[in-house]
């Protein structure tokens, strides 16, 4: 050495050997001869046709046994040969992910079709249940009205409003899933419809059965038919006693226009003297509960134009949609149109159109790996706490099988710690892991944890 | 035993994993003590040298032969152990790994894998242990590996510039800073007892 403190730094060597070597000594020497053991183990992961690297291995098959299926994610055996290629670069892995992610999002693509078109068919079916002019309902209302007199002395917005509510009722649908879309429709139009009332500041309404009315089942009730030669300067609905909407020939024409583009007829102004209406939104206020039976043997009591109507204890009407108990009051008392729309929707406080099947964007297939490391990541303190336990380091794999709903239902340690209390602390660990919700088959995740001291 | 070593890793670069399992076990202690002079502790130093073996294993078609494979292998396993330490996961805890290994030291003979020592021998040699491996942990890990390589593994500068990767000169240079700044530190414990 060219050193000049050479003895010094001779001794200095010697005594760096002699601790070091006391330092190197301190390792159990079955743990450094199990390094073989856990290389060979390794490899043999590698040569697997699964991913079998952690901490980003995640060989998610599909198949609850864990048997290799088509939709295991294979990527290519890791070989000697490759080149130094594969080595941590993750690139097959990738690859092989993203392929099967593709396979399963096409998947999930073709299922939708089927979803889609039958929504679609019940949905048309909904509509034209809505929309075509058919003879409408009867709208039962429990009570009687106090006296014709008061009838007589409701206003032309309560007449509109009992003409909209009985074109609402409508005719009862022709297949029941798509009475139930067209229903879903329906309340989101008439959501619409009151933000756009509410906004433009109308108050003028008429009141449609509460929902609680409507409930209240065959008590006696009046049958109003509407007659649209005379609604302009009719005023029909009683106050308080419910009202029934009428036959339905006489009705229909009152919306139907605006849906199927007639020319509006004089009732039809008065019924959209609120903004709304010209839209037909009214119509949306379908409700199941709304549906009514038609009237049997034409039962209903013809109204006059100056809002005669008729009563008929119980006669063919079931629950529907009409005047309320305040329809009747002067445009001051009246509620408003929204109150109108949220009554006859079924009566919620608010336009919410949580009824309607709404889709809530892709459906997930599976876990993302970013969302299984989040996952196990979550427990890795827990795993790590293993380590104190039981003062064993090293990988410790476990494969885990995950539940659509996120839930760990099973968890193994594999490998060298397979049937070791660390193994199985870690298991312990990794059940208490969730994911994601998705939707689909199970998935088997191997993870891998490092417990170091 | 240079011939054999040759026809195990002709058999190993032909896929041969039995082979490739025999080089494991020819070198695992010395590539065990490489990683363990990095990291400063056994549980790091177990790990680097398994993926330092798993490395090697999938690296094998890039092995050109010019170098020892011995010499390559220590390259990855110094690698392996760096970037384990720059990945922060070990810094905090390398500052006293030294004396938390010592610690250790007699204190579970069954797990030693070396020779056992008389009671007031294992204390002297646990004290004498402990301040030069926290010394030594002190020491940058570059300055480290090169000083123990040099010194405890017996390896040339020769060597040492091949594993490491830097010119014969840069591996006396870090040698004897690595020396100097050591002799300080233990000038400096022993300055510090009573």
């Amino acid at each position: 050495m060219s050193d000049p403190n050479s003895p010094s730094d001779h001794e200095l060597d010697q005594r760096l050997r002699a601790a070091a070597a006391a330092f190197a000594a301190l390792a159990p020497a079955d743990r450094i001869d199990q390094i073989a053991v856990r290389v060979d183990l390794e490899l043999a992961d590698l040569d697997r046709p699964v991913l079998g690297r952690a901490p980003v291995e995640t060989p998610m098959t599909t198949d609850p046994d864990d048997k290799p299926t088509s939709q295991s994610i294979k990527p290519p055996t890791l070989r000697a040969d490759d080149g130094g290629r594969t080595e941590d670069s993750g690139l097959h892995d990738i690859k092989a992910l993203a392929k099967d992610t593709r396979k399963r999002i096409s998947r999930r693509i073709t299922s939708q079709h089927d979803v889609d078109d039958h929504m679609l068919s019940a949905s048309h079916s909904g509509l034209r249940a809505v929309a075509l002019p058919e003879p409408a309902m009867i709208v039962a209302f429990p009570e009687a009205p106090a006296s014709m007199a008061e009838v007589r002395g409701a206003s032309p917005e309560s007449v509109a409003a009992i003409a909209t509510a009985a074109a609402v009722a409508g005719p009862a649908p022709r297949k029941r899933t798509g009475m139930w879309v067209g229903i879903g429709g329906a309340l989101a139009a008439a959501a619409a419809a009151a933000v756009v009332v509410s906004s433009s500041g109308t108050k003028k309404s008429a009141q449609p059965v509460a929902a609680s009315e409507r409930a209240a089942g065959p008590a006696p009730t009046i049958e109003v038919k509407v007659d649209p030669s005379a609604m302009s300067g009719a005023a029909v609905a009683p106050d308080p006693a419910p009202v029934a909407a009428a036959p339905a020939a006489d009705l229909t024409p009152v919306v139907a226009p605006a849906v199927d583009g007639r020319k509006p007829e004089s009732a039809h102004d008065v019924v959209r003297a609120d903004p709304p209406k010209d839209n037909g939104e009214p119509k949306d206020l379908k409700d199941p509960k709304d549906r009514v039976a038609k009237p049997t043997g034409g039962s209903a009591t013809p109204t006059t134009g100056d809002g005669k109507t008729g009563t008929k204890p119980g006669g063919g009407a079931a629950a529907g949609a009409g005047a309320g108990s305040g329809s009747a009051k002067p445009p001051p008392g009246e509620k408003s149109i929204e109150d109108l729309l949220n009554d006859a929707s079924g009566g919620g406080g608010s336009t919410k159109t949580d009824d309607t099947p709404a889709e809530t964007g892709p459906v997930k297939s599976g876990l993302e790996p970013k969302e299984i490391k989040a996952g196990m990541s979550a427990v890795a303190g827990a795993a790590q706490g293993c380590y104190g336990k039981f003062n064993e380091a090293g990988h410790v794999k476990v494969k885990a099988v995950v539940a659509p709903s996120g839930s760990v239902t099973k968890v193994d340690a594999t490998g060298e710690f397979a049937g070791t209390p660390t193994g199985a602390c870690v298991a312990a660990a990794v059940k208490g892991a969730s994911f994601p919700s998705w939707t689909g088959a199970p998935m088997t995740i191997t993870y891998s944890f490092t417990l170091q001291e | 035993m240079a011939e054999d070593e040759s026809a195990i890793l002709t058999r190993a670069r032909g896929g041969d994993r039995s082979a490739f399992g025999a080089l494991v076990r020819l070198y695992q202690r010395r590539v065990y003590a490489a990683a363990l002079h990095v990291t400063g502790n056994h549980a790091d130093a177990e790990d680097v040298a398994q993926e330092t073996f798993v490395r090697a294993y999938r690296g094998l078609a890039s092995f050109d032969g010019r170098a020892d494979f011995f010499t390559w292998l220590y390259r990855i396993a110094v690698n392996t152990a760096l970037n384990r330490l720059r990945s922060g996961r070990r810094v905090a805890a390398l500052a006293d790994a030294g004396a938390t290994e010592v610690n250790q030291l007699g204190g579970k003979p069954e797990d030693l894998g070396g020779p056992r020592f008389a009671p007031d021998e294992q204390a002297a040699l646990n004290q004498e242990v402990r301040t030069v491996m926290a010394a030594v942990a002190e020491l940058s890990p570059t300055l480290r590996i090169t000083l123990l390589l040099a010194t405890v593994e017996g390896l040339s500068h020769k060597q040492i510039a091949a594993v490491l990767d830097v010119p014969e000169g840069t591996v006396a240079w870090r040698v004897n800073e690595a020396r100097r700044l050591l002799r300080e530190r233990l000038a400096a414990t022993a300055d510090a007892k009573p």
